[in-house]
């Protein structure tokens, strides 16, 4: 179960990312009533050029650990994007199970700032240095004019408009939504409320996607403590009632079509439970993200994702609350990763700690991570007591 | 490469299921085949989804073969639009067929 979590959000932080990491693990062990003597093991991810702005890290695990001052009996390295931190705690909860650990530390993020002031994403890292290959066909695409994954969430949006009518208003209610959860949310860094109106008049980024339905990539860390029951913790014993995972590995040319994820597939066990569910947590990078999730999750039919953003009150307050703290477009994407976002407003929420946007009586939440370049991987979890 | 600079397409095609894809494998993505040939495409496709970002347009075109593959296009164009391969720098580049 999750002892302890805690995050460290900053739109630019000045000082080492190995501090950064450091003090948001002590906060998350201060909570869990641990000491790092009693992590014994670690499980971690990252994107390259997100940690101290280096592409690679040889042996990346063991030098969080090596700075950390562990030594782990276990540890494992998730590389599914936004997928990851899901995975990461499905990881960490057998291998606690099995006896291969007692105490096992979850770090995701690092610092987005380098790589947001090269002008590229984390995933077009490839543009920034040389000999970084992305994808075994680089040769035949990563020598085209794109953007990703703005451009590649935007050949998305405008396949879904042409297929099912959704209109840029549609995905814009979901930002404006998500907004007004945002403002009962002190550590989101947008808590200003929008209109539909604020979102369509704001700049194309890649055309239809705009400028307020795609995250700000921040500087930041999500650490979560997983260990057994019956420590000095406060937080409510939670354990997976559900878990699902899928990766599909095709590049979107090659998919039946490029308007579905594999949510379709890691959320199969999890649909008949949804009547049960208090909130949902969704993986937003973009507004289409959130949108496709509504449909592949199953809180709607394929197509009709515009219809449910449009009628459905998901805000904190409503009859299906959804993203209740505003989501990563409000609090920011650490290093281009949103994993750890969704994964901490869900304990927020279950555990009555959510201020300003509290959903009355938590006890389960659903929570779907998307990942990888073109949407290759998806977790879906519920948890609960 | 050489190939696009004339602005012709090659893509592979699996002599056990017939089918056609585009990103090159030594195994057919369907049928695992390593029976495969390559050809060179009509050139022809259409707009199967598009976006444009700091003036550029990016696509996915779906060619007439029936394989897909992601693109520059050096006109703005719509989704079901048609396009044809053109010469270019050596990356695939298209543009509109001309309404008669
Ligand atoms: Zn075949």
């Amino acid at each position: 179960m999750i002892l302890g979590f805690s995050s460290s959000i900053h739109k630019r932080y000045e000082g080492s990312t190995f501090r950064l990491m450091s003090d948001t693990v002590d906060k998350a062990l201060e909570m869990a009533g641990l000491q790092r003597d009693n992590i014994d093991g670690l499980i971690a991810t990252f994107l390259p050029g997100t940690f101290d702005g280096n592409i690679a890290l040889h042996f990346y695990t063991s030098q969080l650990a090596q700075y950390l001052g562990i030594r782990p009996r276990f540890l494992d390295y998730v590389d599914f994007g936004g997928a990851s931190a899901l995975a990461m705690l499905y990881r960490a909860e057998k291998a606690i199970a099995s006896g291969d650990a007692d105490n096992v530390l979850l770090i995701v993020g690092g610092k987005a700032s380098p790589v947001r002031e090269r002008k590229v994403t984390a995933d077009s890292i490839d543009r920034a240095y040389k000999g970084i290959t992305l994808t075994p066909f680089d040769e035949y695409f990563r020598t085209y004019e794109d953007m990703n994954p703005v451009t590649d969430y935007a050949l998305v949006a405008k396949r879904h408009s042409h297929l099912f009518g959704t209109s840029d208003e549609q995905r814009a209610e979901i930002a404006v939504k998500q907004r007004f959860n945002a403002s009962g949310n002190p550590s989101a860094i947008y808590k200003e409320r929008i209109e539909v109106k604020d979102v369509i008049s704001s700049r194309i980024v890649s055309d239809p996607l705009r400028l307020l339905e795609i995250v700000y990539p921040v500087d930041g860390f999500h650490v979560f403590v997983v260990g057994k029951s019956g420590g000095k913790s406060n937080l409510r014993p939670l354990r997976i009632k559900h878990f699902g995972e899928a990766h599909w590995p095709d590049m979107p040319p090659e998919l039946p079509d490029i308007v579905s994820t594999p949510a379709i597939e890691s959320a199969r066990g999890a649909r008949q439970m949804l009547d049960k569910i208090d909130c949902f947590q969704l993986y937003d990078s973009f507004t289409i993200t959130v949108l496709l999730q509504l449909e592949d999750v199953g809180l709607t039919e394929k197509g009709k994702g515009g219809k449910f953003a449009e009628e459905v009150d998901f805000t904190y307050q409503g009859e299906i609350p959804i993203n209740t703290g505003g989501g990563s477009l409000n609090v920011g994407q650490p290093a281009y990763m949103s994993g750890g976002v969704i994964l901490e407003e869900a304990l927020i929420q279950l555990n009555r700690m959510g201020e300003g946007r509290q959903v009355k009586d938590v006890n389960q939440v659903l929570i779907n991570g998307i990942g990888g370049w073109n949407r290759a991987h998806s977790t879906t979890m519920i948890l609960g007591e | 490469m050489e190939s696009f600079r004339e602005g012709k397409v090659p893509y592979l095609h699996c002599l056990n299921c017939k089918r056609n894809f585009f990103y090159p494998r030594d195994r057919c993505p369907n049928c695992h085949s390593s029976s495969l040939e390559v050809r060179v495409s009509s050139g022809k496709g259409k707009v199967f989804s598009v976006t444009e970002f700091q003036g550029k347009v990016y696509a996915i075109i779906e060619m007439e073969e029936g394989f897909r593959l992601y693109a520059n296009v050096l006109d703005k164009v719509e989704i079901g639009e048609e396009v044809i391969a053109v010469k270019g720098d050596g990356r695939p580049n298209f543009k509109r067929v001309s309404k008669p």
